[in-house]
């Protein structure tokens, strides 16, 4: 443990000796003013566009402040007369709304309509009493429908014409907000890491006394530290529960420091980095927003911490369940990252240039015990599992939304290529480096491996919300079929990608998997009754 | 300077960019995820705002009244009901409704309570009970179809306590898919070039003054502005190629971008400001880890700032791509000059930034 804090706070001075002077100034200043900025632009909440349409308002007519609406206030004449050459979309005069007989005039009006009504509800809100003013409520219930006096239970009361379903924006926005300090804590976190490569500090701090994975640990928790506190200043700022929010956002702060911890291990030059980093933090955002906009239409929307984050904004109740379904992937990937990178922290690995593939496939290999292969195939299929889980359950939830016609074959054929990666890979590794070669060797690991793919997708389930087990397509996905039959098929389809793999060489790994990816395909179709 | 120095250099930054093949592999994701998120969006809105896609219009939901008799104005709201496609059916009891939801022959059921008339008149608020299936997607689809009619009944409540509301007729047609697409979509899939752009010449100076081999180029006949131009420029056509990619795609998913050119000028003029100041940032700190960061913020404030503006680039990119008459090449014509500006001042300030060893 001291040897861990050391190193954090070696990290800590070295981080802190980048701002000293006019650096430290300039920092500041556009901290504050890229912080204050993000904040009020969020609060103005014009995400919707500015100035889509131009609208002429006689003097008499509503005041209307909307950043989609470019408005100018016009005597009638003048807003005729404007409105005839298509100088203005939309003229409001005395009640009544003209538009122009153009695509965008329609749209206009259809936004002004929409704008107006809710002006409308707020002055009528203000005039009269509210059971006069809102005269209607509905009482939303499920059948059965109770016949006694006491009714049917209640499971909540709306007034129509306020309620609105509309996707849940500015309060994913709000949450998305808490992402922004995470991906500025992982610029210097990624950098650290490079320059200690680059100049070879990383080499000499390998022949210290301190295990790789102390010096891993001793890194992050800086940034860990610095993360952390950003996230309590910002539940703070944003009205949050600073608990809760901690609870909540500390899945992903581990999530996303262990997916730049594996960049600059991965990579070597700045260029790389930069964009390896930049895709990372498009795929994590798009991860982590898209399923929190399902909000209110589908529990698979708790796969993201937004969605738990926005549920605290409101002040709505957590499940545990929901917690678990999106932190547990979560904080898994953290610990299988953490341990890999500590296997691939060497010098050997380090200064080898290789492609992507190719090194995570090396850091694979390194990452198993080849002196015990069956109990390492068997471990790196189970703890692999977290990531196959995130990739289909983003399957899954872009499955709720794309046409089926459309999307069915492709997302099918992606996930039967992601399972059949991670259940194959750990062989192909040790028969690449001739650690195995038998063929009944070879079948027996690929048994292990199926195995512990299996045992990691069942404990992952039993956790999960009912929703992800419940929907029909993740009966195919997530392989929630009878035991034994999914055993076997798993072990079947894994065995063709591994023999053909022996049989043709490595270097023909992808028609070894394209052959087990088919098979495994059309046992999925017959399960889902496509294919009689 | 001689030309031909300077495209030689020009030609190396970009057979660089090129030959690291995971910056190609970068963009075409990128593109993948980007496109992918357009259609996933417009999913997401066809869930929520069923009208924008129509979709309110193709479901027909067979609802059930119960007590309808209980109400003075409940043939209104059947009629406004049938009038939003729903197939309605009047009930006697609520057992009527279970048999009949139980039979397969229901998917929603209103109950309107007995004392309806008699609460109306009382002048407090009337609660019917709005009884839907106990599946997640059934019940979200009945209550987004169902919320309008509902709406539109409240209304004719609220007319019989004498309170009208006005604009109530104004026709158009739902605006959130034209919203998104040319508030948020275009304009983020043509600034995101821009920042990659940033991205690169970030990486690409302070590599060479991290390295110290700035100061090898700088010693041959190219002078410190026209190594920075060549970099830029290099990450400047790989930004381009980005924004026109961009756009095809958008073109291709029936997204029509109008004033095509002046488009593509606003995204390069926001590449080159952006990548101006991303040099500027790299020559002051030196190292990546510092100018990765303050770039990162300057970013954000630019994003910031673009809000608060209609005659920002990113608003300008909007309004052009819809045709709108009142922006002209005049604002366009400000960005060439700030550009311009920018560009001067970084060579005018590159030597003072960087001290030769």
């Amino acid at each position: 443990m001291h040897t861990v804090l050391t190193l954090a706070g070696r990290e800590f001075t070295r981080l802190r000796s980048r701002f000293t002077g006019r650096a430290r100034i300039i920092v500041t200043v556009v901290l504050v003013v890229a912080l204050t900025m993000s904040y009020v632009a969020y609060r103005q909440q014009a995400i919707r566009g500015r100035s889509l349409y131009r609208v002429g308002v006689s003097p008499d007519g509503p005041v209307i402040r909307d950043t989609r609406f470019n408005v100018q206030t016009l005597s009638p004449q003048r807003g005729e007369e404007m409105l005839a050459r298509g100088a203005i979309d939309v003229y409001i005069h005395d009640g009544e709304v003209m538009h122009r007989d153009t695509e965008k005039a329609r749209y206009a009006t259809g936004a002004l309509a929409l704008y107006l009504e809710s002006l409308e509800l707020a002055r009528i809100s203000e005039l009269y009493p509210e059971a006069e003013a809102f005269p209607l409520r509905v009482d939303i219930s499920n059948f059965l429908v109770e016949t006694s006096p006491d009714g049917t239970e209640v499971k909540e009361r709306i007034v129509p014409s306020l309620t609105q379903t509309t996707v849940p924006f500015a309060d994913v926005l709000k949450s998305s907000l808490h992402l922004f300090p995470l991906f500025l804590v992982s610029v210097f976190f990624t950098s650290g890491l490079m320059e200690e490569r680059r100049d070879r500090r990383i080499s000499v701090l390998l022949s210290s006394p301190p295990s790789p994975l102390q010096i891993i640990i001793g890194k992050t928790l800086p940034y860990l530290g610095f993360a952390l506190v950003a996230e309590v200043l910002m539940t703070l700022a944003l009205g949050g529960n600073v608990v809760l929010g901690l609870v909540v956002f500390l899945p992903v702060v581990l999530f996303v420091l262990s997916i730049y911890l594996m960049v600059p291990l991965v990579y070597r030059t700045f260029k790389d980095t930069t964009f390896i980093s930049m895709f990372v933090t498009v795929a994590t955002t798009l991860y982590l927003l898209f399923p929190a906009m399902l909000l209110g239409v589908s529990d698979l929307s708790y796969i993201s911490p937004l969605a738990l984050a926005v549920e605290m904004y409101r002040g709505n109740a957590i499940s545990w369940r929901a917690y678990l379904t999106s932190a547990l992937p979560m904080f898994l990937i953290f610990g299988v990252f953490i341990y890999v990178g500590s296997r691939i922290l060497n010098e050997e690995y380090l200064t080898r240039y290789r492609p992507l593939y190719r090194k995570l496939a090396e850091a694979v290999l390194m990452a198993m015990n080849r002196r015990r292969p069956y109990l390492s195939v068997f471990l790196v299929s189970l703890s692999l599992i977290p990531v196959v889980y995130l990739v289909q359950l983003v399957i899954l939830t872009v499955s709720l939304n794309l046409p089926t016609q459309l999307a069915f074959g492709g997302l099918l054929i992606m996930s039967v290529l992601v399972e059949e990666v991670v259940k194959s890979v750990g062989v192909v590794m040790l028969i690449e480096s001739r650690s195995v070669r038998k063929p009944g060797v070879i079948v027996l690991l690929t048994f292990l491996s199926a195995l512990g793919f299996l045992v990691g997708e069942k404990l992952l389930l039993l956790v999960s919300i009912q929703s992800v087990s419940r929907t029909l397509l993740s009966a195919v996905l997530l392989n929630a079929g009878k035991l034994w039959i999914t055993l076997l098929a798993h072990f079947a389809f894994t065995t063709i990608v591994t023999l053909l793999t022996r049989w043709l060489g490595p270097k023909r790994y992808h028609l070894a998997l394209l052959a087990g990816g088919i098979v495994h395909l059309l046992y999925n179709l017959s399960i889902l009754g496509v294919l009689q | 300077m001689t030309w031909a120095a300077f495209s030689a250099l020009l030609d190396r930054e970009l057979r660089a960019l090129a030959r690291e093949r995971t910056v190609l592999i970068a963009f075409t994701i990128q593109l993948f995820i980007a496109s992918f998120s357009s259609g996933l969006l417009m999913g997401l809105m066809a869930i929520y705002d069923p009208s924008a896609e129509r979709l309110s219009q193709q479901i027909r939901p067979r609802v059930a009244v119960v007590g309808v008799d209980h109400v003075a104005t409940g043939d209104r709201l059947v009629e406004i009901l049938e009038g939003h496609h729903a197939r309605v059916t009047t009930l006697a009891t609520p057992a009527q409704a279970q048999a009949a939801f139980e039979a397969g022959e229901l998917e929603a059921a209103l109950l309107v309570p007995e004392r309806a008339n008699a609460v109306l008149n009382a002048g407090e608020f009337l609660a019917l009970e709005l009884v839907l299936p106990d599946s997640e997607t059934q019940e979200t689809v009945m209550r987004m179809v169902l919320r309008k009619p509902l709406a539109e009944y409240e209304n004719v409540l609220r007319q019989q306590n004498d309170i009208e509301l006005r604009y109530r007729d104004v026709a158009g047609e739902p605006s959130t898919a034209f919203e998104f697409r040319y508030g948020a979509l275009v304009p983020l899939l043509m600034f995101f070039p821009a920042f990659v752009t940033g991205g690169i010449v970030v990486d690409t100076v302070s590599e060479e003054m991290v390295n110290r081999t700035l100061e090898t180029l700088w010693s041959t006949p190219l002078s410190l502005n026209a190594i920075l131009g060549a970099k830029m420029s290099a990450a400047l056509l790989v930004s381009l190629g980005q924004s026109l990619l961009w756009m095809a795609l958008l073109t291709l998913n029936g997204i029509r971008i109008r004033n095509f050119g002046v488009v593509l000028l606003l995204s390069a003029l926001g590449a080159v400001m952006i990548a101006v100041v991303a040099a500027l940032l790299s020559l002051s700190f030196g190292d990546r880890e510092r100018s990765q960061f303050v770039y990162a913020l300057f970013i954000l404030i630019v994003t910031g700032v673009s809000y608060f503006s209609d005659y920002s680039p990113v608003a300008l990119i909007s309004r052009f791509a819809i045709d709108d008459p009142s922006v002209s090449l005049v604002h366009v014509a400000a960005y060439v000059v700030l550009a311009g500006g920018l560009v001067a001042a970084l060579s005018r300030a590159s030597r003072k930034l960087v001290a030769p060893a």
